[in-house]
């Protein structure tokens, strides 16, 4: 049985007069201890995949399908019960530290108040863990810092007040939404680093959702690639940088820059992403797509397993090569 | 801080409009117009509006009576007689003292929206200028201007406002110039705070950089860039004015007899109501009510239109 | 947080000197004195009565002893028109009932209001919310002198439950009314400015931070969204203050409780200027410290805001 396991898991909002489906049929598994990278653009689904999984949609998202985390199924599950899996056995991490924490109330009792609802411990336990948690993820002076506002610590630091919030009671699994991006460059090696070592140090799954590959690349095992609310490749790290089969993926590559390949040139994706309420016919990445035929305009590739563990979903068969002398 | 944070939406949303459709540009009011024309509550109001406006223009023409005569044959015999009728002439009814009420009603309602328009307007000039200037030359000029708001903010202005009357005797001009003069206090702030915002765009610094007055360009460029929110604030100011007329009206100090205004109509409406002459109270009520609602509705589609935060 | 306090401090003392100094002027420049309305008065007679409401002396010095005396020994001096009188007494007889009903008005716009609101906020978009919404916008568009007479109508002339005025030494019952009639558009204000920031924070993300967390619906409420939510209450109660002490002058006229605005009234139109002056200075004051006291709380409320 693995950790968590998702299939045809979809998501809706209700809006002003309609219905809009941001994400389609999306299917993964994950294993104890293992990274999960999803990739996408902005828009394409990656963080309602991610939010719907903890039942954290917005008050008029709704999700269907189904989510076995630990083989028991959370989709419909009734919000006190879901409470009891929230932190404690899933926790997650935000995009934007300057927000995400409350700042009204002071860093400790923001803390605290975690191990006191899911482990029932005292007050004055609760805030010796919590202070030991802000030093396990490298605060220096951790005491000090857990009787500060949150405003009173930079961006850096909030972050990593948010994931020694989310690894208080070492939940299993770990979601985190884009933990990076708001952060200097500086900062995001050091805190990719801090994610490593401590998902390794306490055997944690991370969901790590991200726009950015160089993230992927060094800590991620496997990694799924979202457009437009569907996934369209899916298989190892390894597999997917060096032997793409989407164009997407290879797109997303290709529109990297690299240290090593310095002559390279880039190849960004042309065109913007769909409007998830009007998607092109057929494969909805054929108005972008530079290996698209006449099957593309027509018919919506299902995702399907090419190789034992690999799967995507376009029409095209074998290995994809970009002919750069098109253009 | 909120306004702030307001223009800034207003900002990135032009530009990833542009963005998306790069072939026609569209104007911010533009936008704003095609809002405010989806919102159907906002637009039937306006439509309520023109029809009451329309009303006072039009109604006057088919009155039977003056505002001052008193129709003797009813006078002593208000409760039983007094009532609406189209036979006698009287379609809202008679006062208390046997007058027309439909004329009265009509009258009252010219003068209710002409004192909140008035009020407002000047409320509008003072605080705009005033807000301008602190927030555009700033530093110590800034926080003495401010200081001052503060000061007046804390006065309870209304007991101010009586005294000037029962000093300087009932009369139209001192009303609504003493209540546009005690509510210019808000908006000097809204717009002060704005003006800080649009100090440091390009536009502002591009006059700066070729050497126009700031005088000038206060006027010139700052004031027409906080039309938005000078527009907004001024629709849901009018019925607070209308508010204050009243309550003036009821402690016997606002309009002289035999003129009239809504919130003098309705005073002694309410007054009256225990003899059963509920039409005394009910149509000026009415008119009141709607007119009051009307303009927040409107303030309120001006603001969802020129602030696409919630589309 | 005490630095902050006094420098607060330092804006509300000479706002209240502007305020007696500004009132002061305009009784000076009104015309007429109060005495001119008397049948003629021997010059000898009128000297003396000029001299014993010390009108004689010099102007500055009649302000200078005026704001002396309020401030070291809180005197307001002679009332013009009840010779036997000060303004002193009056204040002392009207203004114990006009404090009694404003609390009770006060704590039952705040507390219903925020109840009302956040209620609304949490049901969002459901019947109750319509409920709630309809009665904020219905109530701010029904001023306080139609309310009255209405609640008069209702529960006094209809259904007998309540006096519909008089004060009674504040007997429940004479207070239940008036309480009503000043509170509800405030009750309905509060309502909406908690509804929509509670909304607002409801919707931000540490919210979701907390939600995330897996605290239970009611702790999320209290412990994260309440506290940000509140602020722009609590910033509203300083006007809903001044509201009420001018509201009071039509509790006071309609349900002839004879509190303070009975006075301010009756006192404007006799043109009894001490008392007039008295009562102003008087509610000036108790404004400007109700400012205070809503600034120091904001401050207190949100740790953003440094001292």
């Amino acid at each position: 049985m693995s950790l968590l396991e998702v299939t045809d898991l979809c998501v809706g909002f209700h809006m002003p007069g309609r219905d809009v489906q941001v994400v389609d049929k999306v299917s993964f598994t994950l294993e104890e201890g293992q990274t999960l990278a999803i990739v996408g653009e902005s828009g394409s689904g990656k963080t309602q995949t991610a939010f719907s999984i903890v039942g954290l949609l917005a008050d008029n998202g709704y999700s269907w399908g189904s989510v076995k985390f630990e083989g028991k199924e959370l989709i419909g599950l009734r919000e006190s019960e879901l409470n009891k899996v929230r932190a404690e056995k899933i926790a997650m991490i935000f995009q934007d530290p300057m927000t995400s924490l409350n700042p009204y109330i002071r860093v400790i009792d923001q803390l605290a108040e975690v191990l006191v609802q899911h482990k029932g411990v005292s007050r004055q336990q609760a805030e010796a863990e919590s202070i030991r948690m802000l030093d396990a993820v490298k605060l220096p002076d951790g005491k000090n810092i857990a009787r500060r506002f949150p405003h009173e610590c930079s961006g850096g630091m909030r972050q990593r007040i948010m994931i020694a919030m989310a690894l208080l009671c070492r939940p299993k699994l770990l979601i985190a939404d884009e933990p990076t991006t708001a952060l200097d460059v500086t900062v995001q090696a050091q805190m990719l680093e801090l994610f490593k070592s401590l998902t390794d140090e306490f055997g944690t799954a991370l969901i790590m959702i991200t726009h950015d590959l160089g993230v992927v690349a060094g800590l991620a095992d496997k990694m799924m690639v979202m457009y437009a609310g569907r996934a369209v490749e899916k298989g190892t790290v390894d597999e997917l940088f060096y032997d793409p089969r989407h164009p997407y993926t290879l797109g997303l590559l290709t529109s990297t820059p690299h240290v090593e390949e310095r002559s390279r040139r880039l190849n960004p994706i042309t065109g913007s992403p769909p409007n998830i309420e009007n998607l092109p016919r057929g494969c909805t990445f054929h108005p972008r797509c530079a290996f698209r035929f006449e099957r593309c305009f027509a018919e919506i590739p299902a995702i399907r397993e090419f190789e034992p563990g690999r799967s995507k979903a376009c029409h095209c068969e074998g290995k994809l090569v970009f002919e750069e002398n098109v253009a | 801080m909120l306004v702030e944070a307001r223009s800034d939406v207003v900002a990135t949303q032009e530009g990833t409009e542009a963005a998306s459709t790069p072939v026609k540009g569209r104007s911010l009011w533009h936008d704003a117009g095609r809002r405010f024309l989806r919102n159907r509550a906002a637009v039937f109001f306006v439509g309520l509006l023109v029809l009451i406006v329309l009303f006072t223009i039009i109604g006057p023409y088919f009155a039977q009576y003056t505002i001052e005569k008193v129709d003797w044959s009813i006078l002593g015999k208000v409760p039983a007689l007094g009532g609406p009728s189209l036979a006698n002439g009287h379609f809202f009814g008679v006062d208390q003292t046997g007058r027309d009420l439909y004329i009265r009603v009509i009258q009252g309602t010219q003068i209710s929206l002409v004192v909140g328009v008035l009020g407002s307007a000047v409320a509008v000039v003072v605080g705009t200028l005033y807000g301008a200037i602190a927030g555009y030359f700033g530093g110590r000029l800034d926080s003495a201007m401010m200081r001052f708001v503060d000061i007046l903010y804390s006065i309870p202005y209304m007991f101010i406002l009586i005294l000037l009357l029962i000093i300087f005797g009932r009369s139209f001009s001192l009303l609504f110039v003493g209540i546009g003069l005690v509510s210019w206090l808000g908006m000097a702030r809204v717009v002060r705070g704005q003006t800080l915002t649009l100090k440091n765009r390009e536009f502002v610094e591009a006059a700066v950089a070729t050497g126009v007055k700031p005088l000038a360009i206060v006027i010139r460029h700052i004031v027409p860039n906080l039309l938005g929110i000078v527009v907004v604030y001024a629709t849901l100011l009018i019925p607070e004015m209308i508010l204050l007329e009243s309550f003036i009206s009821f402690l016997g100090l606002g309009i002289q007899e035999p003129n009239t205004s809504l919130g003098a109509l309705i005073s002694e409406g309410a007054q009256t109501m225990q003899y059963g002459t509920f039409w005394q109270l009910g149509f000026p009520l009415a008119f009141f009510v709607v007119i009051l609602f009307a303009f927040f509705f409107v303030g309120d589609g001006l603001r969802d239109a020129l602030d696409p935060k919630d589309r | 947080m005490i630095a902050f306090i006094l420098k607060r401090l330092a804006v509300a003392i000479p706002t209240l000197l502007v305020l007696i100094i500004l009132s002061f002027i305009l009784m000076k420049v009104a015309p007429g004195s109060p005495f001119s309305g008397e049948k003629a008065i021997p010059e000898t007679v009128m000297k003396n009565i000029l001299a014993r409401y010390g009108l004689d002396k010099p102007q500055w010095q009649q302000l200078l002893e005026y704001i002396y005396n309020i401030i070291f020994r809180f005197d307001f001096g002679p009332s013009f028109v009840y010779r036997d009188r000060t303004v002193n007494d009056i204040i002392a007889q009207g203004f114990p009932v006009t404090v009694k009903y404003g609390f009770f008005a006060f704590i039952f716009a705040t507390v219903i209001g925020v109840a009302m609101g956040i209620f609304a906020a949490i049901r969002h978009n459901s019947w109750g919310d319509y409920l709630a919404v309809g009665f904020t916008v219905g109530a701010q568009v029904v001023p306080n002198f139609v309310l009255a007479p209405i609640l008069v109508l209702v529960f006094t002339l209809w259904l007998r439950w309540l006096p519909g005025g008089g004060w009674n030494d504040g007997q429940w019952n004479y207070v239940v009314l008036p309480v009503i009639a000043l509170a509800t558009s405030y009750v309905a204000n509060i309502a909406r400015i908690m509804r929509s920031s509670m909304l607002e924070v409801l919707h931000s993300n540490f919210i979701r931070t907390a939600r995330a967390k897996g605290m239970p619906g009611w702790q999320v409420i209290v412990k994260h969204a309440l506290k940000p939510a509140m602020l722009p209450v609590v910033s509203y109660l300083g006007p809903v203050f001044v509201g009420m002490i001018t509201g009071s002058v039509v509790i006071d006229l309609f349900f002839s409780t004879g509190g303070i605005g009975q006075w301010f009234v009756n006192s404007a139109l006799g043109r009894d200027y001490s008392t007039i002056l008295g009562i102003t200075i008087l509610l000036g004051a108790l404004t400007i410290a109700a400012n205070l006291v809503v600034d120091i709380l904001y401050a207190w409320i949100d740790p953003k805001i440094r001292y």
